[in-house]
């Protein structure tokens, strides 16, 4: 059975970076609350509103008819991009009001505490709803049983939070934060990456197991999707990220320990994007069962 | 209220194409698009194999999952339970196509030619087609059946109902017990495909027996 052919990558680029904007996000007010370097919570929320508007650009690049973009707000009710368009636009909204009132151009929420806080929190809240509505979303897609599993929301979330914190990582390096901070940041990575790994293997073994998904997982263990997933997800999203990981906090010391953390972030945030594409190509539909017979579908 | 439906009996089937071709010359529609397609179906290994054609159209369902997830909200439901889609309001996005577990959603980028010429122009009756086409649908969004309401306002059957030479498809009201469908459904034990989805198809199958 052939898998949908119409979300490609310029979804999966949108899933991602949506899990990387929202990810990012919530790393720098995790990292606010936690009291770490005001530079690295700062990143993180600085970061979260162009990689989440970036992915809506190609979000509408993706549409048959662009012009009618707008219109995606219309049926909350029902449609999961009904809500998430709405829940995006809140998270940008309110991580514009975040920057401009700490970040640039003013600076008034550095002594306002209280004030930020209340921000961090309602941030966080459509952070998290912008990370894991994606998933609901492919879940509502009934026919398609590797998608429509409750892992789902919970891969994303997972991969959404484990590339954010990298690429905050990644950035505070770049810039030259200090790097107090960082080391508890890529602790945190390196527990997330290893959650990762259990919820991706729960997943698959999941999808496997039920036989409606069994040939999506077939598909994408050893089928026409295996090398981007072994070789995507597997080593450069997963287990070259690890390895990195621990070289660099407790192999090594110094500027070569510096460079495993920085290969291990891009590692990372490269597999997360090849997840959301290997997911979308897994899709399969369910076959029209009539008598004896199966039939695939042709639309899609 | 009238509720359309269909009932396709698939011992009479024998899989011409007629259904297609009927559909494809009533509602104008390009490559790609098969409002009334066929979809062929073999099981099992000679010497005992066999086939089956299995008619599809767009089971109009009673609980669409195409309407529930459309954003825009240009997939629609008439009092008849036809789901039709406003060409003005849909964006594109794909999604009723991922969630219509019945594969009867379509949308094309371009209008395609099935008779190419050397000049790339188009004669009298392709232009036709093409404008009729873009009366009611357009490009980059999502398209499907709507059992032929045109036709039926009129009083008048379904394209696919009147072409097929084997009289294996029936247009009715299935909420009047006393139609010729619902006693058909009744008396030859109709089924709906994949009733696990929990939509209610309108589209109901007389076992090939």
């Amino acid at each position: 059975m052939k898998a949908q052919t119409k979300w490609g990558w310029l979804i999966a680029i949108y899933l991602f970076l949506a899990g990387l904007g929202g990810g990012a996000y919530i790393a720098g007010v995790l990292a606010d609350f936690a009291g770490l370097t005001t530079g690295i919570s700062q990143i993180g929320v600085f970061l979260g509103l162009p990689c989440v508007f970036l992915g809506c650009m190609f979000l509408i690049a993706d549409l048959g008819k662009p012009i009618n973009f707008w219109r995606a707000y219309m049926k909350p009710r029902t449609s999961w991009i009904a809500r998430g368009t709405i829940i995006i636009t809140v998270f940008m909204i309110i991580d514009f009001i975040h920057i401009i009132l700490w970040i640039w151009p003013f600076d008034l929420l550095a002594s306002a505490v209280g004030t930020r806080y209340f921000i961090n929190i309602l941030g966080l809240i459509f952070a998290f709803g912008t990370v894991i509505y994606t998933g609901l979303l492919l879940g509502a897609s009934r026919p398609i049983a590797f998608w429509s599993t409750a892992m789902l929301p919970l891969l994303f979330l997972v991969s959404a939070l484990s590339t954010g914190f990298m690429v905050v990582i990644l950035s505070s390096s770049v810039i030259g934060v200090p790097k107090e901070g960082l080391g508890l940041l890529e602790r945190i990575d390196i527990i997330l990456i290893i959650l990762e790994i259990f919820v991706i293997a729960f997943y698959l073994q999941a999808t496997h197991r039920v036989s409606e998904s069994r040939a999506s997982a077939q598909l994408v263990l050893s089928g026409s999707v295996a090398p981007l997933f072994w070789f995507g997800v597997a080593v450069l999203g997963l287990l070259f990220p690890l390895l990195f990981d621990l070289i660099g906090l407790y192999g090594l010391s110094g500027s070569s320990a510096h460079i495993f953390i920085l290969l291990a972030s891009v590692s990372g945030i490269i597999g997360g994007l090849i997840l959301r594409q290997v997911v979308l190509k897994g899709g399969i539909h369910a076959p029209l069962k009539s008598g004896r017979f199966e039939y695939g579908l042709t639309n899609v | 209220m009238v509720k359309y439906g269909f009932v396709i009996d698939l011992k009479r089937c024998y899989g011409c194409y007629s259904c297609t071709a009927a559909c494809k010359a009533a509602n104008n529609t390009p490559m790609g698009v098969d409002f009334a397609k066929c979809i062929s179906g073999e099981t099992g290994t000679f010497p005992t194999s066999q086939r089956q054609m299995l008619p599809t159209l767009c089971m109009q369902c009673e609980d669409p999952e195409c309407k529930a997830v459309c954003p825009t909200g240009a997939t629609m439901q008439n009092e008849n339970g036809v789901v039709t889609v406003d060409k003005n309001l849909c964006m594109g996005c794909g999604y009723c196509m991922m969630a219509c577990p019945y594969g009867q959603r379509y949308k094309i980028s371009t209008w395609k030619t099935y008779f190419p010429s050397a000049t790339g122009e188009l004669d009298a009756y392709q232009s036709y087609s093409k404008n009729k086409w873009e009366e009611k649908n357009g490009y980059g969004i999502a398209s499907k059946c709507d059992f032929c309401l045109q036709r039926v306002k009129e009083g008048r059957l379904p394209a696919c109902v009147e072409a097929c030479p084997a009289k294996a498809r029936f247009f009715g009201d299935i909420n009047d017990p006393e139609s010729e469908v619902s006693i058909l459904i009744r008396r030859d034990r109709g089924f709906q495909l994949n009733p696990e989805f929990g939509t209610n198809p309108s589209v109901y199958y007389l076992p090939a027996r």
